[in-house]
């Protein structure tokens, strides 16, 4: 495989063209921020800021860093200077996932350098385990957006489709519940009885990430139905294999 | 061995036919020129040749590789400058070979190869900011990494400016020299015929023509056209000179006669000229060019589709 190489290069460019500095210093003031607001009067935990922060700004920062990895690619022919080198498509797949996957990463670990100084200047307790927990969740929360919004784009040549679909897709994954209390509602008048609706919630990959959360006893957002908790790391992984697959497969059949 | 081998190939867009049952072969070592107007069905091929797309049926083999099922060893070993390319604005030249040259693990320097393709000034100047012409050359220099067994060069001539067309020509001859196949498209007549050991032609999807520059010549009937200035032109000239055995057509201004041959020799009209009275004061040859052979078989094309 020669995805780093792929990588590599991707990652110059996104340096190049400042992304890195600009989604590392958006997390970074948004964690300053939060952090701030989280010390003062009741105190709310170092996790769960971190994990409030990550919910929100992960997707969005992910999904916006990889739409256009693929259509613009394909649309401008830049793709064809990688593919008329020794690299398979689904090379030039993971390495431009790899490439956004790690923009993000630097902007989660920005996040967490700077709510853990704020913490630590204000005095409030910093518990370093907990914290690394909630950096690895999100991790694999960044990892299934990055492969979710892959598989999206992987034929589209299109970058205002690819950001529809993007966006569509982020927006469904917040309003999962309603979404799922709808087709519920939807179903129940055609007098299908839906069972199972509930744990279906933690299908999408925010509210998989809050349920993983749990585990490390965050738990800022109720996942409703009876899913244990941690499956929803269980999911997420699921998220990154299984797009990733259907990205690599759309991607093969494409005519460049 | 042949460097490039499709055999039946033809390729469909919907109702669109691109490519209709294509036979085509490259031996290793020459330098092939694959002409054809635009939308012959070129770039399709070449788009074949490196698995960009596939064919509706037939077979491609690169280097004896199968060009979908051993594509990656393909490319290991081919050198290519793709049509419709884009560049990296915010990366440099030398971020730009370097990405190359990690791809196919190779040693290559790449001030050397930017001094090669006439930009050495360019290495730490953002690619964004290049002219077509020079993002041209970034990309000649990009195929040439690894010193590749075949070259494959899709209008390389696009953008490039009369001094940079001749360096490139002087590239691809030195490649060859090298004993790298090389496998071009243009619709650059003259580059084509300043370097090209064959030629094929390709119109509407289908290789009309296929042989050296002369053999296509001599096959298409393009002839040479040899004027000829006398002292005094009389009926009886004209007419000594038609009957020459090989002469296809006169033409006549005031002292000139301007004769088109096929296979006729200039001696047996300056003789017949000189037979029938008539003084040559001047005379002169032109061999058809690529342009007109290339326009004998398009066109003929073009009149058998519309017939």
């Amino acid at each position: 495989m020669t995805w780093p190489v792929v990588a590599r290069r991707d990652l110059r460019a996104l340096r190049a063209d400042n992304s890195l500095l600009v989604y590392g210093g958006f997390f970074a003031v948004l964690a300053a921020v939060l952090a701030y607001n989280s010390t003062r009067g009741g105190l709310t935990p170092l996790p769960a800021t971190l994990a409030l922060l990550f919910l929100f700004a992960v997707p969005l920062t992910a999904s916006t860093l990889t739409h256009e990895a693929v259509p613009s690619g394909v649309a401008t022919g830049r793709v064809r200077v990688t593919l008329s080198l020794p690299h398979s498509r689904s090379s030039f797949l993971a390495g431009a996932g790899a490439a956004r996957l790690s923009a993000t990463l630097l902007g989660v670990v920005a996040a967490i350098v700077v709510a853990t100084a704020v913490y630590a200047l204000r005095g409030a307790p910093v518990p370093v385990v907990r914290a690394l927990a909630v950096l690895a969740l999100g991790a694999l929360l960044a990892a299934a957006v990055v492969a979710a919004t892959l598989a999206l784009t992987a034929r589209l040549s299109s970058t205002t489709v690819a950001a529809a679909a993007t966006y569509g897709f982020v927006l469904l994954a917040f309003f999962w519940p309603v979404a799922l209390n709808l087709a519920e509602v939807v179903l129940a008048g055609w007098g299908i009885q839906a069972g199972g609706v509930g744990e279906l919630v933690v299908a999408s990959p925010v509210y998989a990430y809050a349920n993983a959360l749990t585990v490390v006893g965050v738990d800022s957002i109720a996942t409703t139905g009876s899913v244990p908790d941690g499956v929803g790391a269980l999911v997420l992984f699921a998220w990154t294999v299984v797009a990733f697959a259907l990205a690599a497969r759309g991607f093969d059949g494409v005519e460049l | 061995m042949a460097a490039i081998e499709l055999a039946g190939v033809t390729k469909r867009y919907g109702d669109v036919t691109a490519l209709h049952d294509l036979d085509l072969q490259v031996q290793s070592g020459e330098i092939y020129g694959f002409l054809g107007p635009n939308g012959a069905g070129k770039s399709t091929t070449i788009d074949i040749l490196l698995d960009f797309v596939r064919p509706t049926s037939g077979t491609a083999e690169v280097l004896g590789y199968d060009a979908h099922e051993d594509s990656l060893a393909i490319r290991q070993r081919i050198g290519v400058l793709p049509e419709g390319f884009h560049v990296y604005e915010r990366l440099t030249a030398r971020q730009h070979l370097q990405f190359a040259i990690e791809s196919k693990d190779a040693d290559d320097d790449p001030d050397a190869l930017l001094e090669r393709v006439g930009i050495p000034d360019a290495a730490d100047r953002k690619a964004g900011g290049f002219s077509k012409g020079m993002q041209q050359r970034l990309a000649l220099a990009i195929a040439l990494v690894g010193d590749p067994d075949l070259l494959i060069l899709d209008e390389p001539s696009t953008g490039l400016d009369p001094n940079g067309a001749r360096e490139m020509r002087d590239i691809i001859t030195e490649e060859a020299d090298r004993g790298a196949t090389v496998f071009f498209s243009s619709h650059i007549l003259e580059q084509v015929e300043a370097v090209c050991d064959r030629v094929g032609i390709l119109q509407a999807g289908e290789l009309v023509a296929e042989d050296t520059i002369r053999g296509l010549r001599d096959a298409a009937g393009t002839g040479s056209t040899l004027t000829v200035t006398v002292d005094e032109l009389t009926p009886g000239v004209v007419e000594a000179v038609e009957d020459v055995p090989g002469v296809t057509s006169v033409d006549t201004d005031r002292d000139v006669l301007t004769v088109t041959t096929e296979g006729a020799s200039k001696t047996d009209v300056l003789d017949a000229v000189e037979a029938a009275g008539g003084e040559v004061v001047d005379f002169a040859t032109r061999e058809a060019s690529l342009d007109d052979v290339f326009a004998a078989y398009t066109n003929d094309r073009d009149d058998e589709v519309s017939a």
